[in-house]
């Protein structure tokens, strides 16, 4: 829970687009430490209802941040912010994508006339220097 | 002695149909509106203690009472006798003066403006245990009895004739219909409306936004278990454990509770007077009330909103799960006229 009575504001008829405003928020909020690691934010639904704004924009807002890895979604459980210096425990969905979209980016490389053994070298130095870090 | 009573019956029935009218300038009243809100309009501070605010006022209650007082003459003389028909006229008269009241208040006042950002507050408010056990009282008690009369039925109904039974389902299926309207309601209380719509305070709004689903439900809770009662009068000589059942047994049971409903109104009031805060909370513009009365936003989630004549609540008749209620209601309202 978080330690005091912090505040989302959202301008319904400002500039900025009302998902962007509670995103850069919530952000401003993490990284100043107002809010810590475990701490839950509140259901999408009440947060939405509080501010009179649609279910999907809070939504968006919490898949946002998610992307950017300041909060973790357990669908049924709500949402709750994320130790960023800790190393995150990638699902096996993230190495299948990565694959994916490796494997999708070599035949397209290819495709284009680049040769098979010019790729694999570009790789293999790609994953030493992975490596060497 | 028949004269008599012929009299004072007739002077209640003029009573009940004066009572609309009653409640709408009650509702209305410039004593019961929100704090900066005007027959439903938002506007400056003073307007209505203002010259153009009493006139407005002033009509109004014209044209209530002109209505609400023809309609009791026409009852009185004869002329129209359905209580139905004069109560609806009486509070349609209400809606309709209140609408151009409302407009006139538009024309006339400053508006004041909307504010410009919308707060929510992070931290989860505490929950009264209390409250929350009467909101699933209130969500759950309106469906028991017509429940239980569907299972009566459909358990000792075999021997009776189709349409003597598909009338006793009307009546409970009606009944749980209503019943069901009272659990949405309070599950709309509770779980789809704004608290800082209600009170600044949020065990404060939880209190009221409970007590006024709980003095809805009771009320419907009643007139239901008067229904089914005299449906299962019906089935006394079927099911054993009816034999003895009469509808004093409903009077025993109804009249205390009717009681307690009416300490819970007063205890309501009294409280509310002291722990509401009376300044207008209503985020939203007056574009989204229809006339004053009818709260209209899609963007808004929020399924109850409080009424800004000052009294009860308005639905937000732009969500789709409102329209489905209202429409099952009516068809089944329709439904038993036409029967």
């Amino acid at each position: 829970m978080p330690p005091k009575n912090l505040q989302i504001r959202v301008e319904v008829d400002g500039a900025i687009p009302a998902y962007r405003q509670i995103v850069d928020q919530f952000r401003t909020l993490i990284i100043e430490n107002a809010l810590r690691p475990g701490d839950a934010l509140p259901a999408v639904r009440r947060l939405a209802l509080d501010l009179g704004i649609h279910f999907n924009t809070v939504a968006e807002a919490y898949r946002l941040l998610a992307q950017e890895g300041f909060l973790e979604i357990v669908h049924g459980h709500g949402a709750r912010v994320l130790d960023r210096t800790a190393p995150r425990q990638p699902g096996p969905e993230v190495a299948d994508e990565f694959q994916r979209k490796l494997r999708n980016l070599v035949a397209g490389i290819r495709a284009r006339g680049l040769s098979a053994r010019r790729i694999a070298g570009e790789l293999r130095g790609l994953a030493e220097a992975l490596e060497s870090r | 002695m028949i004269q008599y009573q012929e009299a004072i019956g007739r002077v209640l029935f003029a009573a009940l149909i004066l009572l609309p009218a009653a409640v709408w300038h009650w509702s209305a009243g410039r004593s019961q509106r929100r704090g900066s809100t005007f027959f439903g309009a938002r506007v400056e501070p003073g307007f209505a203690e203002s010259d153009a605010g009493r006139a407005i006022s002033r009509t109004f209650h014209l044209r209530l009472w002109l209505i609400a007082i023809a309609m009791a003459a026409m009852a009185q003389s004869g002329l129209v006798e359905t209580l139905i028909l004069n109560l609806t006229t009486v509070s349609a008269a209400g809606w309709i003066a209140f609408a151009l009241a409302h407009r006139r208040t538009r024309q006339q006042a400053s508006a004041t403006a909307v504010p410009a950002a919308r707060v929510a507050s992070l931290m989860a408010a505490p929950e009264s245990p209390w409250l929350t056990a009467l909101d699933w009282v209130a969500m759950i008690v309106p469906v028991t009895a017509p429940t239980a009369t569907l299972i009566i039925l459909a358990q000792y109904g075999t021997g009776f004739s189709e349409q003597f039974l598909s009338r006793h389902y009307f009546s409970a299926v009606y009944t749980l219909s209503i019943g069901l309207m009272c659990s949405a309601n309070q599950f709309a209380l509770r779980y789809r409306s704004r608290p800082s719509d209600w009170a600044s305070d949020p065990g404060a709004s939880h209190k009221y936004r409970t007590y006024l689903g709980v003095m809805i439900a009771a009320v419907f809770t009643i007139i239901g278990a008067k229904t089914c009662a005299l449906t299962l009068m019906d089935f006394r000589l079927t099911v054993p454990w009816l034999r003895n059942w009469s509808m004093s047994g409903y009077f025993l049971i109804t009249f205390p509770l009717a009681a307690l409903w009416l300490f819970g109104v007063w205890r309501m009031k009294w409280w509310l007077s002291r722990h509401l805060a009376t300044e207008s909370v209503d985020p939203m513009p007056d574009a989204c009330w229809k006339g004053g009365l009818f709260y209209f936003n899609r963007q808004d989630p929020a399924l109850v909103v409080p009424a800004r004549s000052g009294v009860g609540f308005s639905y937000n008749y732009a969500r789709p799960s409102v329209c489905v209620v209202i429409v099952v209601i009516l068809a089944f309202s329709i439904a038993a006229v036409v029967r």
